[in-house]
């Protein structure tokens, strides 16, 4: 392991833990809660008489899939589990680069024999092993809940296009915050930036649902390439949505090797 | 003696303000080298810019390669969760050079075996910097780079550091340190620098530079305010 990969895992190795144990808690729990056929049949015909606007801000698809299955699939958009990766997604890529610059000890590790893409890969790396961690820590949850709840027509690996999903949306809102963490001074000044990214890709996605007129600036939103229900139907990601994610990954890492690189520090 | 370190007409400039201008010096293998200036002078900048931390907007400068090279920042910062031991071993592995000179330094300076197990939050001010200086002697580097090292320390650990330094002298380490104690860079340094709002006013050894003053405090004062 590098030196700056294992520091990153000293001090960051506690928050990983208790972020893998939450989800892996919470998606159990959402095992012992999905309705049975009938409670879903239920459900669907009471939402079916919210009215147009704020049935499409929660989603057509989620109507069309309110099974035991959409069910589960739905816990992998609940604001826990984004809360959750995000925090993960921002901790780790802040910390790395302008929380080192800001709080000082970047000098004692950049004047050591360490290339500056070393800082970025090891954050990178940092950054997209951790969101698979809590991932599949969430995805073990469930297939712990399942084995001891079975659920009609639904296997636990199922859900594994949706948990691939989940790894490349915060690999992607990670990788655009270590770009911001890249270009700043302070570890809090690049938190506000990423998390406010975040906060209004997540507004933009849902008010745009219900909002005809900016309808058009949805693709902007990283959470528009996100479809749990979508996944686990299909079994598969679409792969509109993996190339526009993969892209943002690639894209944001390349623009934050090359600030770090040129920048003073 | 060959020379080490060699900066030609190096500047940095920030916005509109030049912070060093047109700096030109050498120092030589095994020489101690004092940097001396006033505040805002430019000592700091142009070792962070020796170190490849900050670019230089002008010039270009020649030094040993990172690897060995041992730093002492101004302002010293450490991870506050992490112990002391902790600390060492991480800034040893990434300088990739086994810490040789760790046991000796921790025994002369007085950091024992169960100060080094505590985290770096509960140390004092003077227990953070003796680790600062284990931190930047402790691989035997061949140039080290000090930014005002005896900061914080109690007067009889700054002789035990003043006794560090000239073993390392005796090592053939090169030693590079900005200061505004006169009498430690009068006792330690072979030759001086005098920096003034990031220019280099004057360059020699103690003995050239303190002229027909009095004394080296005298000439310096004399520099400064002229």
């Amino acid at each position: 392991m590098s030196g700056i990969l294992l520091l990153l895992w000293r001090r960051n190795r506690a928050a990983l833990v208790m972020l893998c144990a939450g989800l892996f808690v919470f998606q159990w729990v959402i095992t012992r809660l999905v309705p049975g056929p009938e409670q879903a049949e239920l459900m669907r015909n009471m939402l079916n008489f919210l009215p147009g606007p704020l049935r499409a801000t929660l989603g057509d698809e989620l109507l069309s899939t309110l099974t035991p299955r959409g069910f589960l699939a739905f816990a992998y958009i609940h604001p826990f589990v984004l809360v959750m990766l995000g925090v993960w997604a921002v901790r780790i890529t802040a910390g790395a680069l302008a929380g080192e610059i800001g709080q000082g000890t970047m000098d004692l590790l950049a004047s050591r024999p360490v290339s500056r893409g070393a800082f970025v890969a090891s954050a990178a790396t940092a950054l997209l092993v951790g969101v698979g961690l809590i991932a599949l820590a969430g995805f073990g949850g469930s297939a712990l809940g399942l084995s001891s709840r079975p659920v009609t027509n639904v296997r636990a690996g199922m859900l594994l296009p949706v948990v691939a999903g989940l790894w490349l949306l915060f690999a992607a809102f990670g990788a655009v915050s270590l770009l911001v963490s890249a270009l700043r001074r302070r570890g809090g000044n690049a938190i506000a930036w990423s998390a406010g990214f975040m906060t209004a890709s997540f507004a933009l996605e849902y008010v745009a649902r219900a909002w005809q007129p900016i309808r058009f600036l949805k693709p902007l939103s990283l959470f528009s390439y996100y479809h749990p229900q979508r996944a686990i139907i299909r079994g598969q990601l679409g792969g509109e949505d993996v190339s526009v994610l993969t892209a943002v990954v690639v894209v944001s890492l390349t623009l934050a090797y090359l600030a770090f690189r040129r920048r003073d520090l | 003696m060959s020379v080490v370190l060699e900066t030609s007409e190096l500047c940095k400039s920030y916005g509109g303000l030049e912070a060093v201008k047109d700096l030109s010096l050498h120092v030589r293998q095994g020489e101690v080298f004092g940097f001396l200036g006033p505040n805002g002078a430019g000592k700091t900048t142009t070792i962070r810019m020796l170190l490849r931390l900050i670019k230089p907007t002008s010039g270009s400068f020649t030094t040993f390669h990172r690897g060995d090279t041992g730093y002492l920042p101004g302002e010293l910062a450490l991870w506050p969760d992490l112990s002391g031991r902790a600390t060492l071993d991480l800034l040893a592995r990434l300088s990739r050079r086994p810490p040789v000179m760790r046991e000796p330094l921790l025994e002369r300076l007085q950091i024992p075996p169960a100060v080094l197990r505590r985290q770096v939050r509960t140390y004092s001010d003077g227990t953070k910097q003796k680790l600062g200086i284990v931190q930047a002697l402790q691989c035997a580097p061949r140039l080290l780079m000090l930014d005002e090292p005896t900061k914080g320390l109690d007067p009889l650990m700054q002789q035990d550091f003043y006794t560090v330094l000239e073993e390392m002298r005796r090592l053939g380490t090169t030693i590079f340190f900005s200061s505004h104690v006169l009498s430690e860079v009068e006792r330690l340094c072979d030759r001086v620098a005098l920096l003034r709002e990031g220019r280099l006013i004057a360059s020699g050894t103690i003995a050239e530079l303190r002229g027909d003053h009095p004394s080296f405090e005298a000439s310096f004062l004399a520099r400064y305010r002229a």
